[in-house]
């Protein structure tokens, strides 16, 4: 099945996994999901909260909430190795003025928690 | 009402299914890339002067994945190289479980090295893993310099980036040296090639730079 955006390929992983908690808790619907999203994540909360509700409905999971966190954009400077977040778009490091490092956060789509009942 | 902890990746199933994929290439030793780029930035043309400039020493297949038509299959056919084409039918990218199909199409034994020209754009194809060796990223000198900044996951997901059109930097504002400091910011490892599809201008590192890699994956398999 090919969808149209992205996050409809996201919604649906995140639909499975609630479908799949909410049967081994032995659970009737789930209320809310926790996720959390990198800001250098291609995946936007609003299309991803808007393909999931279309794709929930008539599920365990229909009117589930779910909880977007963006997690910041860190970096871990190549040279000085202290680590910063990073604004807007990737600039020298606070501390020594080097270019870049490596990313220690900011690409994350995990959901962290569910709520069911 | 009860709280559970999963942590769970989401693009975990797609995850899954790119490393089957891996390993059907890596038991018959086959090289895999993932071209990714804008629309126009050169992507098709790229891949036929590879396959000229190749096609003697390697046995290569291409699948092209394409929101609509049949056109970059039909132009890479014309070279005599085994290619199918995927219609994604508006799906902005190609994910590991769109391109199992289109491997049975293939021998794919008889291949040295498989390139998966992925839908032109800079966004998601760098979230979804295909099971490829590498991602090979194009961007063209008149897309502008401020791409990194911009789309910074798809630079960091990259192992190779090629900057085509440099025969027009004469007549546009991009530097291809921004182009390689700031794309290194984001990922230290990634080797930059500047290159002309047109005058074929520097194209000869990037095949060598293929090759080697092929050749080390064939002896590895």
């Amino acid at each position: 099945m090919f969808f149209n955006m992205h996050e409809l390929t996201m919604a649906q992983a995140i639909l499975d996994e609630a479908q799949q908690q909410v049967e081994a808790h032995r659970a009737h619907r789930v209320l809310a999901i926790r996720l959390q999203v990198g800001e250098l994540s291609t995946a936007v909360p609003e299309a991803l909260t808007f393909s999931f509700e279309v794709i929930s409905k008539n599920t365990c999971a229909q009117d589930a909430r779910l909880d977007i966190t963006r997690v910041p954009w860190r970096i871990r400077c190549s040279s000085c190795q202290k680590e910063y977040r990073v604004h807007d778009r990737l600039a020298l490091c606070p501390e020594c003025n080097s270019a870049g490092g490596e990313t220690i956060a900011g690409k994350e789509l995990m959901i962290t928690e569910m709520e069911i009942e | 009402m009860t709280r559970i902890k999963v942590i769970t990746d989401i693009l975990e199933s797609n995850a899954r299914i790119a490393k089957q994929n891996a390993e059907i290439f890596n038991e018959v030793g086959l090289y895999v890339i993932n071209l990714m780029g804008s629309p126009g930035a050169g992507k098709t043309s790229l891949l036929e002067w590879t396959i000229k400039a190749l096609s003697e020493d390697l046995r290569i297949g291409v699948i092209e994945g394409d929101i609509q038509s049949s056109i970059d299959a039909e132009r890479i056919s014309r070279l005599g190289i085994r290619t199918v084409q995927i219609n994604t039918g508006g799906a902005c990218h190609l994910d590991g479980n769109m391109i199992r199909p289109a491997l049975d199409d293939f021998n794919l034994k008889e291949l040295d090295l498989l390139i998966v020209e992925n839908v032109g754009n800079l966004v998601c194809p760098a979230e979804f893993e295909l099971g490829e060796d590498a991602k090979v990223m194009l961007l063209s000198v008149t897309e502008g310099d401020d791409k990194p900044q911009k789309y910074p996951l798809m630079f960091q997901q990259s192992a190779v980036l090629l900057v085509n059109k440099v025969d027009l930097l004469p007549y546009v504002d991009c530097s291809v040296d921004a182009i390689e400091e700031r794309s290194r910011a984001l990922n230290t490892a990634i080797e930059v090639f500047p290159i002309s599809c047109k005058t074929h201008e520097g194209l000869e590192a990037w095949s060598a730079w293929l090759k080697k890699h092929v050749g080390e994956k064939h002896e590895g398999g």
